[in-house]
């Protein structure tokens, strides 16, 4: 978590880090984030080779330039 | 699965769980996120404007509609200028384009200038909204999904029986 991001996410980057991002943006909005990890665990299944999507992944985002 | 143009639901249905995870999550942003439907519709079409996705701008979230006119619509690249618009809607659209455009450039003045106009969890929603609208416009365009005119009531019950 980058310091740029701290007034989306309203933390301190030392807090954020300890507790992580995803915690934090399921607090503020727990519907939409439940639901987007729900399609997370659909993603993670599939006929895809798991190692095929964390390279697809990676490059996306290292294209969007994020370190996270 | 239709090779020329097919309908929206016609591709998630063809995803499976996935699809049917991805309707289910486009409608909770709609109810969950605890932001305006108009607002968000905005957001959606303007994204929709930046990524030239003819599928997503000929389609009206239903529950959107109430709250906003067409003559909005029209007028929405338009929405720096325009009277139309409030400053708020101007800065959630700002903020839209940004992340359709340049996430990772993104300044602090920009994200700390939304603190105006959006308390954390609306900014959080609204973020997480238009990642989403970016994404269905993206995989429209890259799966062809067909361009139609006409309401949206929902994504979830078009996909699962």
């Amino acid at each position: 978590v980058t310091e740029a991001l701290a007034p989306i996410i309203p933390l301190t980057p030392e807090e954020a880090a300890r507790l992580g991002p995803l915690v934090v943006l399921e607090r503020l909005q727990p519907r939409v984030v439940s639901a987007y990890r729900r399609l997370g665990t659909a993603l993670a299944g599939g006929t895809i080779e798991a190692a095929v999507k964390e390279l697809v992944r990676l490059r996306s985002a290292r294209i969007t330039g994020c370190e996270y | 699965l239709r090779a020329d143009e097919p309908e929206l639901a016609d591709v998630l249905r063809v995803g499976g769980e996935i699809g049917a995870s991805f309707a289910a999550l486009w409608d909770e942003v709609w109810t969950g996120a605890k932001l305006e439907p108009a607002l968000l519709e905005l957001c959606r079409l303007r994204t929709a404007q930046l990524l030239r996705c003819s599928s997503e701008l000929g389609t009206r979230e239903t529950r959107a509609v109430s709250g906003l006119h067409e003559d909005k619509i029209a007028a929405l690249s338009r929405y720096q200028i325009s009277p139309l618009f409030t400053e708020r809607e101007r800065a959630c659209l700002a903020y839209a384009e940004r992340i359709v455009a340049d996430p990772s450039g993104i300044t602090t003045e920009e994200l700390t200038g939304l603190r105006a106009y959006l308390s954390d969890a609306e900014r959080v929603g609204l973020t997480l909204a238009i990642t989403l609208f970016e994404g269905l416009a993206r995989g429209s365009l890259m799966l062809g999904v067909a361009p139609r005119a006409g309401m949206r009531p929902g994504l979830a019950g078009q996909v699962t029986p």
